[in-house]
């Protein structure tokens, strides 16, 4: 199956609020990790940074989001505000991918983004994180943690256990047709096709 | 919402990203190209595999892979030489289907507010609210990160290969929710 983006101390009964607040501290940790380095080291760490940011945000708002303002009554009004602070934050933050990590407005405009981010990660975590959890069920919220890990799956790095009879498969037509044919005729079989 | 897809998400996922590659040398772009190349695909691997049977059948079955869109585009992997072991290996996961249906998503937005609307309520979803707004809504950045992606023309003989067919099961599925 898909690899995982990062490794880190994830379980398969780890609820949507454990694993953002595991991003949120992989987050932090990056942050140090820029502001440690220097030269390429730090040019990679702000790329790793960037890029987690990124998938983050993304998966905050297909999953957590639309979830946290059915979830409670000031839901709406809780996830504007937070879309409002990261709003902030990402003109920084593109203002910062701009410009070359050696820059002397580098790190004052990284440190800048940094106490954005983290301020707008506290309050996420006390007034939208917390309050989503006190009114969904357990297995929803672990459901959404799922959701949010295979939004964030890398590509396989093994073969598809058909691939050989797949590959003849493409010489005799597309294999898209192939493909609708088959699985048709399994439903039909299953009797799920009516 | 089903894991099982993944392995064909992310394959696809990164078949585009890298056919469709932005070009751009900072973090940002690529990241935001990625995203909403993914969201993309979720929406149409979920339309094209609405329930866990199909998406179980797709998976023993095999999507496929890319070689078609290998030769269609002119990828990299058409280049003389056979590829190595791991660039190949991802390779078999994508799915031409998927990836045609995403990219007619990425720059048609009727067909993106359709397909959203049409798996909202799918098995994939679980219940949950999910929202792809990358496609559905995106902002100024999402559009300049992912120019070559979000070009018509470029990525019409991709979209073309298999338009009709999203066509036909928007049409098919709006018939039977009604």
């Amino acid at each position: 199956m898909a690899e995982r983006a990062r490794g880190g101390a994830e379980r398969a009964d780890e609820d949507v609020v454990q694993l953002l607040k595991r991003q949120h501290q992989e987050i932090r940790d990056l942050f140090a990790e820029v502001e440690a380095a220097s030269g390429q080291g730090r040019r990679e760490a702000f790329g790793r940074l960037v890029r987690l940011l990124a998938v983050h945000e993304t998966a905050e708002e297909e999953v957590v989001h639309p979830a946290a303002r059915r979830a409670f009554p000031s839901g709406d009004k809780v996830v504007d505000d937070r879309l409002r602070e990261e709003r902030e934050a990402k003109e920084v933050l593109s203002e910062l991918d701009g410009m070359d990590t050696d820059d002397p407005d580098f790190m004052p405009t990284l440190m800048a983004l940094r106490d954005d981010i983290l301020a707008h990660a506290d309050s996420e975590e006390r007034l939208e994180f917390e309050r989503l959890r006190e009114s969904t069920e357990p297995h929803k919220l672990v459901r959404m943690a799922k959701a949010v890990r295979a939004a964030e799956a890398m590509a396989p790095t093994h073969p598809h256990p058909g691939t050989e009879s797949a590959a003849r498969s493409i010489l005799l037509g597309p294999f898209a047709a192939v493909m609708d044919r088959t699985r048709d005729a399994v439903r039909k079989a299953m009797g799920h096709d009516k | 919402m089903s894991a099982d897809l993944t392995p064909l998400i992310a394959a696809t996922t990164q078949w585009l990203t890298r056919a469709y590659a932005p070009g751009d040398d900072g973090a940002l772009g690529p990241a935001l190209a990625e995203a909403q190349a993914r969201q993309a695909v979720t929406a149409a691997a979920w339309l094209r595999y609405p329930t866990e049977l199909d998406a179980a059948l797709v998976m023993i079955s095999g999507p496929g892979g890319s070689g078609r869109l290998d030769w269609l585009t002119g990828a990299d992997c058409a280049a003389p030489g056979a590829p190595d072991e791991a660039e190949h290996a991802w390779r078999t996961w994508v799915d031409e289907v998927v990836a045609s249906w995403a990219v007619c998503l990425l720059t048609d937005p009727d067909l993106a507010d359709a397909t959203a609307a049409a798996v909202a309520d799918c098995e994939h979803a679980f219940g949950l609210p999910v929202r792809f707004r990358r496609v559905t809504a995106p902002d100024e950045r999402d559009r300049r990160a992912a120019p070559l992606l979000r070009h018509p023309d470029l990525v019409a003989p991709l979209a073309a290969l298999h338009r009709a067919d999203l066509l036909e099961r928007l049409g098919t599925d709006h018939v039977r929710a009604a």
